[in-house]
């Protein structure tokens, strides 16, 4: 397998006038062609900021991205702002979050799905809506010669998502970041949401990078997973690998810690596993490994060291001192 | 010991237009729903967004007064009762909000937050008030020499348990969970949902926990309520909703929550469209314009739950 992105030592700061915040600190990464990518982690982890650094959605300053990001064989750091504009909706796109706020209010779905292909396939504007209303029947949306002229608070939050997805696959991307395309919509219409991009991925041969909070997304969705912690990976490993044998504490909190449905019979006592404490703050960190402080299985030289990676397999990686001394 | 006891309640909230606003349309939120909670239970609310059940949470309050429909506290009907006696009534039915970063008053500490219930209700001296502030803080889990701090300065969980210490301040028999842990991170979610349920060990409260989160249902509840479009459709004991669903709704839903195992291959029921308006709800069953089995005659068929087992009730004859 080739990998079609590789991310390594990506640091992305952002600067203020009493301090520097590094939200990803010392990401490597790599996403194989043809692969779903499931990247977790609580909120402030850093998996936004990461997708945000690759596309270069940041506003620098006050945002800094240093590393390396390698695109097909081009480092997207090296770019300039017309190049990477060129691949940005191209070959490189990403489905946001909010379904409710990442349209435009005031433009037509017909505009603002049109608006890209126009862009980056110089086709006359009856072309361009040809394909819109080819990919808006593709999402699934019905009636999509009446639904094209419509505004974006005519259409449901699902309906909406369906739009960002057309959006984001218009020119057919060969990398999709999908930024918790499903967090903000009811569980039946993440069912379909999910189904749709499950169904286009082997349509269009498109790589995604998954990124959610929700565990039981990613085992449906990803086959290989990332997990950060505070702007670091922990954890690397085929989705089957990491539900099984989760090597590092907090993956085996975070799936102990989730009430899951059809868990409950199986469970002895009514206590959900806890990871105590919160996540840390980016601006105080804790000296040696950052899970440390929430760590249950920690022992003194975690207080001390920043952990090493460890590999495990072809494709797993852990950065934890147990491995290291196991 | 049935503790509360509601029976076809209705909130129709009026949709407004033109220079006189004149009401055209009702939204139909809660359009007959019916249900008991029992001492010490807990009973799980669930349904989509939308589907009425912070609405009946609120209602049952108070917070906003019901259109119809009856709820009697201790076999007493709280709709007849004057200002002072709801005022009372308040001390043993509580609630704690979703969103714990609006909820609280940012102007006011920790401390003022959670004495402000024994302010109003009850004549403690200054310094009993104060040890009862200090002893919720450190049953909620929280520093009890925090309290002069504001609320800006604590973590989502750590503002959802100042948030249960109020509720607590009273010693209520009833407290209406409404969406206590979806605004939470799933490591933080664990420790307030370990916390609410040890809370209701200790004290016997009975919860009326309205939640999205299925699984977060499944490990609350006692019994589950599914609602959809302003009516409860399935009401069982949680081990029946779980693995004997009736409702084809409530097969729908449980088929489409993600699990967190990679190895579990399911039939999902992907129901088609969204949830109607309700505004204008179909007519008969609401849910027959997604229902995978739907049939002609649930044009014309009147919602209603019906007992199919001991404790098990569900709103569609077909099943």
């Amino acid at each position: 397998m080739q990998p079609i992105l590789e991310i390594s030592n990506l640091i992305t700061s952002f600067h203020s006038s009493e301090e520097t915040v590094r939200a990803v600190d010392g990401l490597d990464l790599c996403v194989h062609r043809g692969e779903t990518l499931g990247l977790v982690g609580e909120s402030g982890c850093g998996k936004s900021v990461t997708a945000l650094s690759v596309l270069q959605l940041l506003r620098c300053p006050p945002a800094e991205i240093q590393g390396s990001i390698v695109f097909n064989g081009r480092n997207l750091l090296e770019l300039s702002r017309e190049a990477m504009r060129k691949l940005r909706g191209d070959a490189l796109s990403m489905v946001f979050q909010e379904p409710m706020t990442s349209l435009n209010p005031v433009l037509t779905i017909d505009d603002q799905l049109t608006e890209g292909i126009r862009l980056h396939q110089k086709v006359s504007r009856s072309k361009a809506r040809k394909q819109a209303l080819e990919f808006l029947d593709l999402v699934r949306i019905p009636d999509p010669k009446s639904r094209i002229r419509e505004y974006p608070h005519a259409l449901s939050g699902g309906m909406r998502q369906r739009v960002m997805i057309a959006m984001a696959l218009s020119c057919h991307p060969q990398l999709l970041f999908a930024d918790e395309p499903t967090t903000a919509l009811d569980v039946t219409i993440q069912a379909q949401i999910l189904e749709l991009l499950g169904r286009l991925k082997q349509q269009l041969e498109t790589s995604i990078v998954m990124i959610t909070h929700d565990l039981g997304v990613i085992a449906e969705m990803a086959s290989r997973v990332v997990v950060m912690y505070a702007g670091r990976v922990v954890e690397e490993a085929p989705v089957r690998e990491l539900f099984k044998d989760p090597r590092h504490p907090y993956t085996r909190g975070l799936l102990g810690s989730i009430p899951a449905v059809g868990r409950r019979k199986s469970q002895k006592d009514r206590k959900l596993q806890e990871i105590s404490g919160i996540v840390p703050d980016l601006k105080d960190l804790p000296p040696g490994c950052r899970f440390h402080p929430r760590c249950s299985e920690k022992m003194p030289v975690c207080e001390e060291k920043e952990p090493p990676k460890i590999k495990l397999g072809p494709l797993r990686e852990v950065t934890c001192w147990r491995e290291a001394e196991g | 010991m049935v503790l509360l006891s509601v029976s076809n309640l209705k909130k129709h909230f009026p949709v407004k237009k033109g220079i006189f606003s004149s009401t055209t349309q009702l939204v139909k939120a809660v359009d007959g729903v019916s249900f008991q909670l029992r001492q010490g239970e807990t009973l799980g609310l669930v349904g989509e967004s939308g589907c009425g059940k912070t609405t009946v949470g609120r209602a049952i309050l108070h917070l906003i007064e019901p259109t119809s429909g009856e709820i009697l506290f201790k076999g007493e009907n709280v709709s007849r009762l004057n200002t002072r006696e709801r005022r009372e009534l308040r001390s043993s039915m509580q609630i704690i909000f979703q969103d714990p970063f609006t909820s609280l008053n940012p102007r006011m500490t920790v401390g003022n937050i959670i004495a402000e219930p024994l302010k109003n209700q009850k004549k403690l001296s200054r310094s009993e008030r104060k040890d009862r502030v200090a002893s919720l803080m450190q049953k909620v889990g929280l520093r009890p020499e925090h309290l002069g701090r504001y609320p800006h300065e604590f973590s989502g969980g750590q503002r959802q348990r100042i948030g249960i210490a109020r509720s607590l301040a009273l010693n209520p028999l009833v407290i209406v969970c409404d969406e206590p842990v979806s605004a939470l991170d799933v490591s933080i979610q664990a420790q307030v949902i370990n916390l609410l349920v040890e809370l209701q060990e200790e004290m016997r409260i009975s919860f009326l926990f309205i939640a999205h989160d299925l699984g977060v249902v499944e490990h609350i509840s006692d019994r589950v309520a599914v609602m959809y479009l302003g009516r409860i459709v399935e009401m069982a004991p949680y081990e029946e909703i779980y693995e004997n669903p009736l409702h084809p709704y409530t097969r729908a839903l449980l088929s489409a929550a993600p699990i967190p195992d990679p190895d579990l291959k399911r039939e999902r029921i992907l129901l088609p469209g969204d949830v109607p308006s309700p505004i204008n709800p179909p007519s008969g069953c609401g849910f027959r314009t997604r229902c995978p089995q739907v049939k002609p005659e649930c044009r014309d068929l009147e919602m209603q739950l019906a007992n199919v087992e001991s404790d098990h009730w569900v709103a569609c004859p077909f099943c």
